[in-house]
């Protein structure tokens, strides 16, 4: 079981961000700021796991499909365009992207999903292309030889064959998305990072601490959910 | 069944078949043999337009395979590949169904087939359930043919299917191949390596050199006097006369006269080589044969079919 270790540390996590937690370890630091109070944490994640998901979901699609694409034949000269589009996506900082798209969408969550968007392609494209890779060209070429159109090529041989591969980019853009989507915070997004910005801006440390652990408590968990339910699907 | 008319295959700036002509009868075993590199997975991967034709035409089954759907035309012919390629995540049961599978065969019928071919092919049934991965390199290979056969083609393709096994086993699968082909008159271009293979399962063997037809007839003609030079050193084992006979039958010597009394008697399925064997074992120069009233003298030995 692949997706117990994340899940226990999930666990923990949670445990350090709820307010008795975070209290504990204010007055260990001999600090005297009230915590936040747990129900507004647990909003704050429903919204959070939302917008990481209107933002990873679409990357995962969109990289799985441009990686489909630039395996095949027809599309390998798109390869170095693809590339290129998710190497400079991911090379901006997300607090830039997050900035720079709130003229285009308004304050809110779309400019935070739409950095996930950009955030999460360039791992899930690397990784579809490199599993479509791995596949051994002989099963491949078999498949093929024995008339599988190229759709059940896909489907039946290099599919199964590179979904660990893929399943690895897809961990990482999820993760990856759990942990950006904080930052939307600042462009009005009401996520686990608003107790991180209020705490700044407070100097509350409390509640950074309460943010940040929730939110590594959402990608923890996250994660163990992914490789929970991936999990049983390849062993099946 | 299989006609080769004027075909040329270039591989950018190297030729990998030359105007290659050649015509495959329904129910023929033919070998095709050539030092490596002269085309012969080429010539096999034509007739199931794996490879295209850059001039000439492939007919298969008296069709122009140029306008084809690949994939069907492919479903219905059986290829054993030279790498194997079984799929790494499906049991040899689910590799070897493939193409019934996808030719929408019941479960049942298809399990049936499964466990018919396993047999056939000399393979435990325990064998159904593993990945490829825990199959050693000559099982791997019979699966492959396993898979070739699945759905009962009337054409079949192999390129060197025997390369990773052992010389016993080999012995074993090629008797094998050889029931298969005479039980079904399925139509078989195999590509090998081996002269021997060539010259003892072939009804008609061909031989390339540089992506040309050298020599192409039945495996005693191929090596016999009138041959090509180049086939006769490729197949003969320096020794083409005497694989030649052993590829004659004995009884095509056999003269009216009777035999010599005490003069020893050949088996009916024995050939002219073992005819000699004897001889040259005895120190008699006639035999007699098994079954048949007439004498086997040296004399007609040696003229042997000529
Ligand atoms: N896909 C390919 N691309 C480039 N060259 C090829 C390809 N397939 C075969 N060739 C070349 O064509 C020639 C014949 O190859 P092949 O038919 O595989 O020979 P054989 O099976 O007799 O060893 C060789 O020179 C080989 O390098
Ligand atoms: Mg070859």
């Amino acid at each position: 079981m692949r997706g117990l270790p994340p899940l226990l540390l999930a666990l923990l996590l949670a445990l350090l961000a709820a307010p008795a937690g975070a209290r504990l370890l204010s007055q260990a630091l001999g600090a005297t700021a009230e915590p936040f109070p747990a129900d507004r944490l647990i909003g704050l994640a429903v919204t959070h796991a939302g917008l990481s998901l209107a933002g990873v979901l679409p990357a995962a699609l969109l990289g799985i499909g441009l990686g489909i694409a630039v395996t095949r034949g027809a599309g390998q000269g798109l390869r170095p365009a693809a590339d290129a589009l998710a190497a400079a996506a991911q090379a901006v900082p997300p607090v830039v992207v997050v900035a720079l798209a709130v003229p285009a969408f308004g304050f809110g969550l779309w400019p935070t999903a739409f950095a996930l968007l950009l955030y999460g392609l360039m791992p899930v494209l690397r990784a579809t292309v490199a599993g479509l890779e791995s596949v051994p060209p002989d099963a491949r070429a078999a498949a093929i030889a024995i008339g599988l159109p190229p759709a059940r090529v896909l489907a039946e041989v290099e599919w199964p064959l590179a979904w660990p591969v893929v399943l690895d980019g897809l961990r990482v853009a999820l993760v990856l998305g759990i942990a950006t989507a904080a930052v939307g915070a600042l462009a009005g997004a009401t996520t686990l990072g608003t107790p991180i910005v209020l705490g700044l801006q407070n100097q509350n440390q409390v509640l950074v601490v309460q943010g940040a652990a929730a939110t590594a408590a959402l990608a923890f968990a996250a994660e163990g959910l992914l490789l929970a339910v991936a999990g049983r699907r390849a062993a099946a | 069944m299989i006609a080769f008319e004027e075909v040329t295959v270039r591989f950018g700036a190297t030729s990998a078949l030359d105007d290659v002509s050649l015509q495959v009868r329904p129910g023929e075993l033919c070998a095709l043999v050539g030092p490596s590199g002269s085309g012969k997975t080429t010539l096999l991967r034509l007739v199931n337009r794996l490879v295209t034709p850059h001039a000439g035409r492939v007919l298969v089954r008296g069709e122009d395979i140029s306008r084809a759907d690949g994939p069907a035309l492919r479903r219905s012919i059986g290829y054993a590949m030279q790498s194997v390629g079984l799929f790494p995540h499906r049991t040899v049961a689910q590799n070897i169904a493939t193409v019934p599978r996808m030719l929408g065969w019941d479960g049942t019928r298809i399990a049936r087939r499964v466990a018919e071919l396993l047999a056939l092919l000399g393979l435990d049934a325990a064998l159904a359930d593993r990945l490829p991965r825990a199959l050693s390199g000559g099982q791997a290979q019979r699966v492959g043919i396993a898979r070739a056969l699945a759905a009962d083609p009337d054409i079949l393709l192999m390129d060197e299917p025997f390369g990773a096994v052992d010389p016993i086993t080999r012995r074993g699968l090629r008797a094998e191949l050889r029931r298969i082909h005479a039980e079904t008159r399925k139509t078989i271009l195999l590509v090998t390596h081996d002269p021997e293979e060539a010259l003892e399962l072939g009804t008609h063997v061909v031989v390339l050199r540089e992506g040309r037809i050298v020599a192409d007839g039945s495996p005693a003609a191929i090596i016999g006097p009138g041959g090509d030079g180049f086939a006769r050193d490729l197949l003969g084992g320096g020794q083409p006369a005497l694989r030649r006979l052993s590829l004659l039958p004995a009884t095509e010597a056999l003269q009216p006269a009777p035999p010599p009394p005490g003069a020893p008697e050949l088996p009916a399925a024995a050939s002219l080589a073992d005819a000699l064997s004897v001889m040259a074992e005895t120190g008699c120069d006639c035999l007699a044969v098994a079954g048949h009233s007439g004498s086997l003298p040296i004399a007609a030995v040696l003229r042997g079919g000529r």
